[in-house]
């Protein structure tokens, strides 16, 4: 089992293609370590769930957009608000869809409800 | 598995780390008796010597890295 300073996906995943058996941060509440050890101790496997998915990292920015865009805010009035032309708006949007991987508002919505990040 | 033989090894470099680990150990598992090192080449040597039911294995420990050393250990994990 290993025990890492850091919650890092690509160590958890290193640690459970070499073979351990769970992978707990130090930072984690202590009793939820003893939880993760009495499951290997038993017999069973704890790799945090939470770093089972890539993370995807917002700026405010972004965050604010992605909140309007799930609200169904169009460009013009974003802009408005924010203060900036449309075609700012728009490239905003398209750094989020390169994001999340997808071409289009609606697949977007979904990988940022998939992500816990609505 | 009884925890009357509960034999667990702690490899991490911080000293104060390892008490804590311990400790915690000892409080959930009372019967079991840990054993705590600091480097890889010591853990090595415990795991030669004898089987464990639990091992605790810091990231990044002075002579190297715990994934790499467990990758080198295929019997290593039940």
């Amino acid at each position: 089992m290993i025990l890492t300073m850091y919650e890092d996906r690509e160590l958890c995943l290193l640690a459970q293609h070499a073979g351990a058996c769970g992978f707990v941060s130090k930072g984690e509440d202590p009793r939820a370590i003893v939880e993760a050890i009495r499951k290997v101790i038993g017999g069973g496997r704890h790799f945090p769930q939470s770093l089972d998915k890539e993370e995807v990292t917002l700026s405010l920015r972004e965050r604010d957009l992605l909140a309007h865009l799930l609200a169904g805010g169009r460009a013009a009035d974003i802009a408005r608000e924010w203060q900036v032309s449309q075609t700012t708006v728009q490239s905003y949007r398209n750094r989020l869809f390169q994001k999340f991987g997808v071409d289009n508002l609606a697949d977007l919505i979904k990988a940022a409800v998939s992500k816990g990040l609505v | 598995m009884s925890s009357t033989k509960l034999c667990i090894l702690v490899v991490d470099d911080h000293p104060l780390t390892r008490a804590g680990i311990v400790q915690v150990m000892l409080r959930e598992f009372p019967q079991a008796r840990c054993h705590e090192v600091s480097t890889l080449l010591a853990a090595k040597e415990c795991l030669e010597a004898q089987a464990w039911d639990l091992v605790l294995m810091d990231q990044n420990l002075p002579d190297g890295k715990g994934i790499e050393f467990l990758a080198q250990r295929p019997g290593l994990a039940p």
